[in-house]
């Protein structure tokens, strides 16, 4: 028996049992989230985060993650540095909960949009904290995991350096605020332009910066986005472009129509105005750290 | 007792056919190639971005650079797919409506489409094959191994069990599901977006480049040459196989010809397009009630026709709704009533 | 089939038949069982983490340290996946034999489609993840009305019936599409995952659900297999004695649609396990129409199968078990291919002492080069 024991530990690498949920023995405190109250450590040590922008959030938190979800056709978001130390636990969608239970983390950072089925297993793995939404309400996330890991103060403090910091840019740029900025994401079958509910609208938002009106997505329920048809390139509008694609296909679709005429005669293009920036910073990244890279990529092109 | 639905030679709809005669025939081809040109201007008329007729014309003659760019960047080359493809399928569903003596026969619901998805995904996500002119023998592939494997399927449980239409309507629709879940294990595993395929799997002519043209061109024109020289063979078949061979026709060289253009055809449009349903089913039938059984003619007005549907419903989609609805969308809704035509239609005989 | 055909012999042929039916049925789901319990071990052992059986049997029965593992992770879904399974393939089983077509199954016929359209409705609406079993089930249901609605031409035909099903699955199918593109992304995705049918995230609710349905039904069960012995369900025996095949035909679809309705409300559209499930077992007892017990035993078994390798085969990627069953699904059509299609549904109905033998040469003959 202890033989067969043995055998299997060296079969598998790692199997030696693992506690009852890794309540933790210490102190602990309520966090009032998505899915009603969960006692969580006070200080978390080993955490695993099921969405990308909860990896963002833990590592401005200067907390690395021993366990992380990867989005289902990515791989981890490389603009937040070496991530090697971190376990991929399956994909946001469709999460691995053994591998999971084997990193016996003591909290579990997820969204009720997108793991709501999951919730009662992971719950009893280790104590889940679960946002609403992802993306639209990221400030709010934010400050709700800042809080379950244990660093609220931090968290906040984060969050209003980073507005003040926004806010200071779009002052720096006196008139030059006005400026319209828009946004064009290259996706494998469709361009888009992004409204002040998206991430990155949400930033340019902070910073004051004008949008031009066709972006505002007044009147839309999902102010997220808009569909541009690819007749239609040049009525994208703004003074400044930002522009990325989405994977190796939204790159080809990039390369198809910036290089067409449609696309060269957008005024902004023709004055040098159109900047190509990071796809998984602007679009798919989502947190503090890219909200700050953003910044940085605004200071970069405008301020200059 | 075996359930036949009206076998193909027969006219599915019981209006009067409007020509008999090959003075008849001719008429309606004429018309059809009027509707067809008419669709084509309409394709390069109208679109996201409002253009005058004159502009229109600057954009093709290249005297206007934006419309040149609107016109020949975008609007040729998804009339020139939309005309390839709407053919292919229409003329695939011809030949398999004869092939199976079954006028459920269609490259959609016979799941030799997604069998060409198959190959398309397979070539793109695990070979990493990014030109249409690469991963088209790959559609090719997917659409004769899913259509002869269907087929033989259908034909050997029919010989066992009966259940005739029943059981390729059957098989046809296992297949898909089958093959459609593999396609989502490759997509699922490997760094490939899900959005792009969901797009993809309705069919739409949306964003097709001039190289998806070059890549289907070669492929269409041939499948479409040996569609008509097995028109007469095909003609042989439709009296059942033992009429046909009594009658001199080498049944085994047009049942082989036939099945490898229905993998042609639906291959190359299917890479091209996606997997457009119902053209292929609604097409032959109405070419059929046009001008008869006679398969020179079926096939000349469904070429003329396919690409009639597939056009028109990718305008609609441009024009009438809000943020282009793919054309694979449109057929859908033009094409769902029909098929349950033909189904309530399906009479039970004593066998 | 053919053995009540003839009123004067059909006695005493039923009653041998049955006799060496029984016999082999009965061993074959003695066989079934213990593959069951022998897959739903290695469900339990093997995963991430490797526990051995001793240590499995000492977590069920008082507290280890893999209480969590077992308990929590592994023993929900492998239920889930039996309880499922086993509805999957009676439904199958059931709406084969009234169709009289080994190939018509509530995933080719729109049970499946309905309940996948209802599904994605509600995860693209946003109405959240409550409602998603309870409309799933009545989508099921309705569209199985829709089939009915579409095929009603005075008589019940069941080739009619067929081919109703592949046109509402084929517009169902256009349905989901069309909601799948107008979707965001992420709703978009997890509809897909549902429809391609996954029992990650599944517990003991979901399992508990379909246990009390499976025993609810068992009465209709026991009806059913007495309903399958000793009528002919054949479409010119049924309109020669009229009402009451009719009417059990309609008791037995109806069973079928329900049980199927059920498992993929609870697990997603898993495909092909209602179809090959009750044809594998109805191979392995050669008998002629799918056996019931044989067959809910099959389903079980392919679906913790299917689950298991799904979670423990691809890396950190969670494959859907649907997956597997549709490339399963896959397999059984070459398989149907490969074995001369149906055959056995015709000869078995001739079978009499020495018919397995026949029945055996027939199939060397098949093999002889040149056919």
């Amino acid at each position: 028996m202890a033989a067969a024991c043995a055998l299997a530990l060296a079969a598998c690498g790692t199997s030696d049992p693992a506690a009852e949920r890794n309540d933790a023995e210490g102190e602990t405190r309520t966090i009032e989230h998505a899915m009603g109250t969960t006692e969580v450590p006070v200080d978390p040590q080993r955490v695993v985060v099921l969405d990308t922008d909860k990896i963002d959030t833990a590592l401005s938190l200067g907390i690395t993650p021993i366990g992380a979800a990867r989005a289902s056709e990515a791989e981890l978001p490389t603009y937040l540095g070496q991530l090697s130390g971190v376990t991929v636990v399956g994909t946001s969608a469709e999460p691995d909960l053994e591998a999971i239970e084997q990193l016996k983390p003591d909290l579990i950072l997820g969204s009720k949009f997108r793991q709501e089925e999951f919730y009662d297993e992971l719950d009893a793995i280790a104590p889940t904290v679960f946002t609403e939404l992802v993306g639209l309400t990221w400030k709010e996330n934010f400050l709700l995991d800042g809080e379950a890991l244990g660093r609220g103060d931090t968290a906040k403090e984060l969050l209003d350096g980073y507005e003040a910091r926004a806010a200071e840019f779009g002052a720096s740029l006196g008139e030059a605020v006005s400026t319209e900025v828009s946004l064009v994401r290259f996706m494998p079958d469709q361009i888009r332009v992004y409204g002040p509910d998206s991430f990155s609208g949400i930033v340019l938002g902070d910073t004051g910066l004008a949008r031009p009106e066709l972006q505002q997505l007044n009147g839309a329920e999902d102010r997220r986005f808009a569909e541009v048809s690819a007749e239609e390139v040049d009525t994208l509008g703004g003074d400044v472009v930002f522009y990325c694609a989405y994977g190796d296909d939204g790159d080809a679709k990039l390369a198809e129509y910036t290089g067409g005429a449609l696309w060269q005669s957008i005024p902004a293009v023709q004055e040098g105005n159109a900047h190509q920036v990071d796809d998984e910073v602007w679009m798919t990244g989502i947190g503090v750290t890219a909200a700050g890279m953003i910044l940085d990529d605004l200071e970069s092109f405008l301020s200059a | 007792m075996p359930v036949v639905l009206r076998p193909p030679r027969r006219t599915a709809l019981r209006l009067p056919r409007p020509a008999a005669t090959a003075r008849g025939r001719a008429a309606v081809c004429a018309a059809a190639a009027v509707l067809l040109g008419l669709i084509l201007i309409a394709s390069l008329a109208f679109g996201a971005r409002d253009l005058s007729p004159a502009e229109v014309w600057d954009g093709l003659t290249r005297a206007d650079p934006i419309a040149a760019s609107v016109v020949w960047d975008q609007r040729v080359p998804r009339t020139l797919v939309g005309l390839l493809a709407g053919a292919g399928l229409a003329v695939a569903g011809v030949l398999m409506q004869t092939l199976t003596r079954n006028p459920l026969a269609d490259p959609r619901i016979f799941g030799v489409a997604a069998g060409a998805s198959l190959g398309v995904v397979l070539g793109m996500s695990v070979l990493g094959l990014t030109g249409m002119g690469q991963y088209v023998w790959l559609g090719i592939a997917g659409a004769l191994v899913a259509g002869v494997v269907g087929y033989a399927v259908a034909t050997l449980a029919n010989r066992a069990t009966g259940g005739g239409t029943a059981t390729y309507a059957l098989t046809g629709a296992a297949i898909d599901a089958s093959l459609s879940a593999v396609v989502y294990a490759v997509l699922a595993t490997n760094v490939q977006s899900f959005d792009r395929y969901r797009f993809w799997a309705v069919g739409s002519l949306a964003g097709r480049g001039t190289d998806v043209v070059i890549g289907m061109a070669p492929f269409l024109i041939a499948g479409l040459l040996l569609a008509f020289l097995a028109a007469r063979g095909l003609d042989g078949l439709q009296l059942g196989a033992e009429t046909a061979a009594g009658l001199g026709h080498r049944v085994g060289l047009t049942r082989g010809t036939a099945a490898v253009t229905v993998a042609l055809l639906t291959g190359a449009a299917v890479a091209a397009a996606g997997p457009v349903g119902f053209i292929g089913l609604a097409i032959p039938h109405l070419a059929r009630w046009a001008v008869g059984a006679a398969h020179r003619p079926q096939l000349a007005l469904s070429l003329l026709l396919g690409p009639s549907m597939l056009l028109a419903a990718d305008v609609i989609g441009r024009v009438v709704v809000p943020g282009e609805a793919p054309a694979g969308i449109i057929c859908a809704v033009i094409g769902a009533p029909l098929l349950i035509v033909l189904v309530r239609r399906a009479r039970t005989v004593n066998a | 089939m053919n053995a009540v055909k003839l009123p004067g012999k059909s006695v005493v042929r039923l009653g041998a038949r049955s006799l060496t039916w029984h016999r082999r049925s009965a061993a074959v789901c003695v066989l079934l069982l213990a593959v069951l319990v022998g897959a739903v071990i290695v469900s339990l052992c093997v995963g991430h983490t490797y526990i051995t059986f001793a240590d499995v049997v000492a977590t069920l029965t008082g507290t280890t340290g893999y209480d969590r593992t077992v308990e929590v992770l592994r023993l929900p879904r492998i239920v889930l996946a039996v309880a499922a399974g086993a509805a999957l393939a009676l439904g199958g089983a059931l709406i084969q034999s009234v169709a009289r077509n080994p190939l018509a199954s509530p995933d080719i016929v729109g049970v499946t489609a309905g309940a996948g359209l209802a599904a994605t409705a509600t995860l693209t609406f946003g109405l959240g993840y409550a409602f998603l079993a309870p409309s799933a089930l009545a989508g099921g249901l309705a569209a199985a009305v829709l089939v009915l609605l579409v095929a009603a031409r005075g008589s019940l035909a069941a080739p009619r019936f067929v081919l109703a099903g592949v046109a509402v699955t084929v517009l169902l199918k256009s349905g989901i599409q069309i909601l799948l593109i107008s979707a965001d992304a992420i709703d978009a995705q997890r509809a897909q995952i549902w429809l391609i049918g996954t029992l990650g995230g599944r517990g003991w609710t979901e399992a508990a659900f379909l246990g009390v349905f499976l025993a609810a039904t068992l009465p209709a069960l026991f009806w059913a297999q007495r309903a399958l012995d000793t009528t002919d369900l054949d479409d010119p025996t049924a309109t020669g004695i009229g009402v009451r095949v009719t009417g059990q035909r309609i008791g037995l679809a109806v069973l079928g649609v329900a049980l199927a309705s059920a498992a993929v409300s609870q697990v997603g559209a898993v495909e092909f396990v209602a179809l090959a499930a009750p044809q594998i077992a109805r191979r392995l007892a050669r008998t002629s129409r799918p056996p019931l017990l044989g067959s809910a035993l099959t389903g079980a078994v392919l679906l913790v199968l299917a689950d298991w390798l799904g979670r423990t085969a691809f890396g950190d990627y969670q494959m859907p078990a649907g997956v597997l069953t549709a490339a399963l699904g896959g397999v059984y059509l070459l398989y149907l291919l490969l074995t001369k299609g149906t055959r056995n549904e015709k000869t078995t109905g001739r079978l009499r002492i020495g018919g397995r033998l026949r029945a055996r040469a027939g199939r060397l003959r098949h093999l002889r080069p040149g056919r």
